[in-house]
């Protein structure tokens, strides 16, 4: 493992290592989506988040084990990771 | 923040601080003015910053709209952050007494870092943004009189690492679990950095109380509890309070 030691006076923040998880997680989504234009600033949420609704659709259900339970727990997750990455995006991204 | 709730947490507050006895002179009320002060500073940089606040961009995340919640000044907010980020935490750190301690951000633990420095417990924080709020609105503070040397380690870097030694294993691990519902290799990595006997803390593992509904499986974080309970190697204690937490402890 690499690991920086800081004193207490410096600010221990790499904006441009944090920057590269985040991406990496936004394009693990674009790879589920079958997306394979592996640039992030090709894209927007409106159109990440639409491929997620059209690809995982929502339906209610009680079944756990059905088919519908599980695409309504991929889209759940795929959705509410993305705007949490896309957040987290926007934010790094005024530091650098 | 509604009243009634605002008011239960005043009195949990005042009856777990009454009904508790901490091992320091840990008071975290000592702490409300630069609490109040970091978390007002915080949020106001985020709202000021050029983010995309569309509903389908942020939707109802709770995450996402933290900052625009901070502001509330009911009596009885301070009471219910401090029950959620610091209590439990602090008890779990009372007790075990870390030495080596892996953080997932130093704002996160912000109430219980004096304790940590002075039980002389090396920190290690992981590479996010938090820290930077950590510096620009709590240390920066002039009340905030703590000073101390720590490590950083990028996320990243995690999945790069095979045999971990004994010296480079810590024994107290503190982490989001929405992060986890996300990435199972990385828990499996945290629970592999842990020494034997040492705990990983998470917070945030209900996903907001959404795991109790008629729909839990649902849940983001639903898949991170199945992979914990099929796990032989820990034990693993979930607390089903405000925003939920897990305490793992590795066999």
């Amino acid at each position: 493992m690499i690991i920086r030691t800081k004193q207490a006076e410096e600010i221990g923040y790499d904006a441009a290592k944090d920057l590269e998880y985040v991406e990496y997680n936004i394009l693990y989504i674009l790879l589920v989506l079958g997306l394979d234009n592996l640039n992030i600033d090709d894209f927007t949420i409106d159109e990440l988040v639409l491929s997620i609704r059209e690809q995982f659709p929502i339906s209610q259900t009680n079944d756990f084990t059905s088919g519908a339970a599980t695409l309504k727990s991929i889209h759940i997750d795929l959705v509410s990771n993305l705007r949490r990455l896309w957040h987290a995006r926007q934010v790094i991204r005024t530091m650098q | 923040m509604d009243k009634l709730l605002a008011d239960s947490f005043l009195v949990k507050s005042y009856l777990t601080r009454k009904f508790s006895k901490y091992p320091t002179d840990y008071q975290a009320t000592d702490f409300q003015t630069i609490i109040a002060d970091a978390t007002d500073a915080r949020a106001n940089y985020v709202n000021s910053l050029p983010l995309d606040k569309r509903a389908i961009a942020v939707s109802t995340d709770y995450y996402i709209h933290r900052e625009a919640l901070m502001h509330d000044t009911t009596p009885g907010w301070f009471e219910m952050q401090d029950m959620i980020y610091n209590h439990y935490l602090q008890m779990v750190i009372s007790l075990i007494k870390p030495k080596n301690a892996l953080l997932f951000s130093l704002e996160n633990v912000s109430s219980s870092l004096s304790y940590l420095c002075d039980i002389q417990c090396d920190l290690t924080v992981f590479n996010t943004y938090l820290n930077k709020f950590y510096h620009d609105f709590w240390k920066s503070h002039p009340e905030y009189e703590l000073n101390f040397n720590y490590n950083i380690i990028d996320i990243q870097e995690l999945s790069l690492c095979t045999d971990i030694s004994a010296e480079q294993k810590f024994d107290f691990i503190h982490f989001n679990g929405m992060v986890l519902s996300w990435e199972n290799d990385l828990l499996d990595k945290l629970i592999e950095l842990l020494a034997p006997g040492g705990v990983l803390y998470l917070m945030l593992t209900n996903d907001v109380m959404r795991l109790y509904g008629s729909e839990y499986f649902t849940s983001p974080v639903y898949w991170l509890h199945e992979n914990l309970s099929n796990r032989n190697d820990v034990y693993n204690f979930h607390i089903p309070d405000s925003v939920g937490f897990n305490i793992i402890q590795k066999k």
